[in-house]
């Protein structure tokens, strides 16, 4: 049995599938065009398709909205292959290869990354939890292993509060004030929300579990979890449908701007600036509640279209609302930077070049503020982007206060876009009727998210349960960079830089990073974390 | 400081202007958007006991236990996504303006079928009122329905093997 993916050509998504021997060649061939670069790579059992383990790449062209999957398969009797890491040198191909080392183990010879990074250290090392046939239960962790390990002197900053109230783990090596050494340590979220969806959920129950990956752009994900289920069973979305999930795309993008821009000024210590913008920000929450019901977590998605409708006065009543909120929040944020207390946290604070950022693979915003110019809504339109007009604004600075500034731009463009699409929704049903679902059709999505591209991929399964689902945040790229910026700043500075890329840490954490610089690599062990 | 003058002025009006966001909760209740998803209703009048909901729900918060014919919600597990309002064939679940459910006891609703067992092995495999349903849906009495799937499975591979016995006999006297 083969994959079905026809349904990717449509979409603009290359499937080539490859040898382990002939990878190499090919994936010269994709990175001899500039414009494309490495976004992720992911494995997935086949050995109920075709009898072998799977590892594909997924390469991301910006400009032209173009995403290419390299498809290897891997004997699963010795399971290993070739590292891509000195062929791309992005830290991101460490990290996904870790990954599906530690959940399907496959080896990847060349892999820099020697210790644990998705499991704990005290995991037995012949259980592979993605693996389908891997074994039910509670986790097998034997305590006493870890506690013999060592902690490493360091300041500590989490894993309960850096700067966000997110458990994630940073220890700042210091000389005097000075930023020398970065350690970071993610992942004590990781709740295996793919293996969940894949075992438990029916593919239409996944929007729900999709939208709870995030607390603050949840409908991101369930609507490029939903596109990508589109596009792997050919389901036409009605216009009606795209227009309304533009509306609440661009609703979430608002207030999550809005609240990344508080959330600096709370770090800088400039509260009043924090409660203001809330403030402000609350009229897209009531906008978002008046269509949805909920001011998050819309449960308004569905494959093949939207649950929820807008009618006429609504669509007003929505449009003065958002004007509201971004008029207000902008002028006062933009106000605020001038204060000379957060001008001088801000400017020239975490300087991220052009080339770093590219190399790093920088998304959205943290990118954009650096000078490259990527969005995937008007690079690859999704929804009903390609029907509106708007501009991505693009900065070169690459300090916080440009991540800062491009925020309240996009902002306005988002606030252009909800009067254009609000003007006229087209007048269809809100659902695609009759569909039928396939076994193992591939399907990848992308979509840009308030904190850059997001990508979903799934292979359909038997018994209208998915086989693969695979989830690529844009926060998994961007965390990345931090270890690169803090690196030589004051300590002070670190809270505030770490805000300016507005990570997002469980999303992230469903894959995990640890990020180590300077050629040092050592893992934590839960039990560390949990000593008081 | 004279450069950041201006914008101090306007965060000293902005206090000013600001409106109240708190209100003094359990005394002034907050009025719930119009559409909102709460707290589900089952009417045990129109429920008839399909299980579609259970099926369709998510977060398993709506279970429907066959052998006791009685359907389950506990609104601890509910992710408040109303598939079931839209699922049920009866129109028989509704979303209240219902939202606290952070209370001392925590409402659980159970819905009791009369139980329908079946004539050969006497389990219970569905309501009386699905069989009802069916029955009046395609407006004749349907004897079959009367065994459990398992009994009905029992018969029918005794009947394929009469069948084939019959056949065998058939041919031999050939």
């Amino acid at each position: 049995m083969k994959l079905a993916v026809e349904g990717l050509k449509k979409n603009n998504v290359e499937y080539i599938e490859t040898t382990r021997t002939q990878l190499k060649h090919v994936v010269e061939n994709i990175l001899s065009d500039k414009e494309c670069r490495l976004s992720t790579c992911l494995a997935y059992d086949g050995r109920g398709i075709d009898g072998a383990l799977h590892v594909a790449y997924i390469f991301t062209c910006h400009r032209e909205g173009r995403h290419i999957i390299v498809d290897v398969p891997v004997d699963p009797a010795t399971a290993s292959m070739d590292s891509l890491y000195p062929l791309t040198g992005s830290p991101a191909c460490t990290w996904c290869e870790a990954e599906a080392r530690d959940l399907y183990g496959i080896k990847f010879r060349g892999n820099p990354w020697k210790g644990r990074l998705v499991l704990p250290d005290t995991w037995p090392k012949n259980i592979h939890p993605m693996r389908k046939d891997a074994p039910r239960g509670k986790p097998p962790v034997e305590p006493e292993k870890a506690l013999k390990k060592k902690p490493r002197p360091g300041i500590p900053l989490g894993p309960y509060h850096p700067a966000l109230h997110e458990p994630e783990y940073f220890e700042l090596h210091v000389i005097g004030e000075k930023v020398v050494d970065v350690w970071y340590r993610g992942f004590f979220v990781y709740r295996g929300i793919e293996k969940l969806a894949e075992d438990r959920f029916l593919y239409h129950q996944v929007p729900f579990l999709a939208e709870r990956i995030c607390g603050i752009c949840g409908f991101v994900h369930s609507t490029t979890y939903c596109m990508a289920v589109e596009a792997a069973l050919g389901i036409e979305v009605p216009e009606r449908a795209k227009y309304i999930r533009t509306v609440l795309l661009e609703l979430e993008r608002i207030h999550s701007h809005l609240l990344c821009t508080a959330a600096i000024l709370h770090t800088v210590g400039y509260d009043t600036g924090f409660m203001h913008i809330m403030n402000a920000r609350e009229e897209v929450m009531d906008a978002a509640e008046i269509i949805t019901g909920n001011r998050k977590t819309y449960s308004a998605n569905t494959p093949g279209g939207v649950r929820v409708d807008i009618d006429e006065s609504m669509a007003r009543t929505i449009l003065e609302k958002a004007e509201k909120a971004v008029t207000k929040g902008v002028k006062l944020a933009r106000e605020y930077a001038e204060l000379d207390e957060v001008k001088t946290r801000l400017e020239e604070t975490g300087i991220l070049d052009r080339k770093d950022a590219w190399k790093w693979g920088a998304l959205g915003p943290v990118a954009r503020a650096s000078g490259i110019d990527i969005d995937m809504r008007r690079d690859k339109p999704y929804a009903a982007y390609e029907n509106v007009e708007f501009e991505v604004p693009v900065m070169d600075e690459g300090d916080s206060m440009a991540r800062y500034m491009i925020r309240l731009e996009e902002a306005l463009e988002s606030l252009k876009i909800l009067k254009q699409v609000l003007k006229d929704l087209p007048k269809t049903p809100l659902r695609a009727e009759g569909q039928d679902y396939k076994p193992f059709h591939v399907g990848l999505a992308a979509s840009e998210a308030p904190r850059g591209e997001c990508l979903h991929y799934i292979i359909t399964g038997r018994g209208k349960r998915l086989w693969r689902w695979k989830i690529r945040s844009p926060t998994y790229n961007n965390l990345a960079l931090l270890p690169n910026l803090l690196v030589d700043r004051p300590l002070a500075d670190a809270p505030v830089i770490l805000m300016s890329i507005d990570p997002c840490f469980s999303c992230t954490d469903r894959v995990i990073l640890v990020e180590l610089d300077k050629g040092r690599r050592r893992s934590v062990s839960l039990a560390r974390l949990t000593r008081p | 400081m004279p450069g950041s003058l201006a914008p101090r002025l306007t965060a000293y009006r902005e206090a000013a202007e600001g409106r109240a966001t708190i209100r003094q909760y359990p005394y002034q209740p907050l009025p719930p958007p119009p559409r909102l998803r709460g707290v589900i209703q089952i009417d045990p009048e129109k429920c008839i006991g399909c299980g579609a909901c259970a099926t369709a729900c998510p977060a398993k918060t709506l279970v429907f236990d066959r052998e006791r014919a009685r359907l389950v919600y506990s609104v601890t597990r509910c992710i408040f996504c109303l598939l079931c309002v839209e699922t049920c064939p009866k129109g028989a679940i509704t979303s209240l303006r219902e939202y606290e459910i952070l209370v001392e006891k925590t409402p659980t609703q159970v819905v009791k079928h009369e139980p329908a067992r079946c004539i050969k092995c006497g389990r219970v495999y569905a309501s009386k009122k699905l069989l009802e349903e069916v029955e009046k849906r395609v407006k004749r009495k349907l004897p079959h329905l009367k065994t459990c799937p398992l009994c009905k499975l029992e018969q029918a591979a005794m009947i394929t093997a009469m069948r084939v016995l019959r056949a065998r006999q058939a041919y031999r006297k050939r």
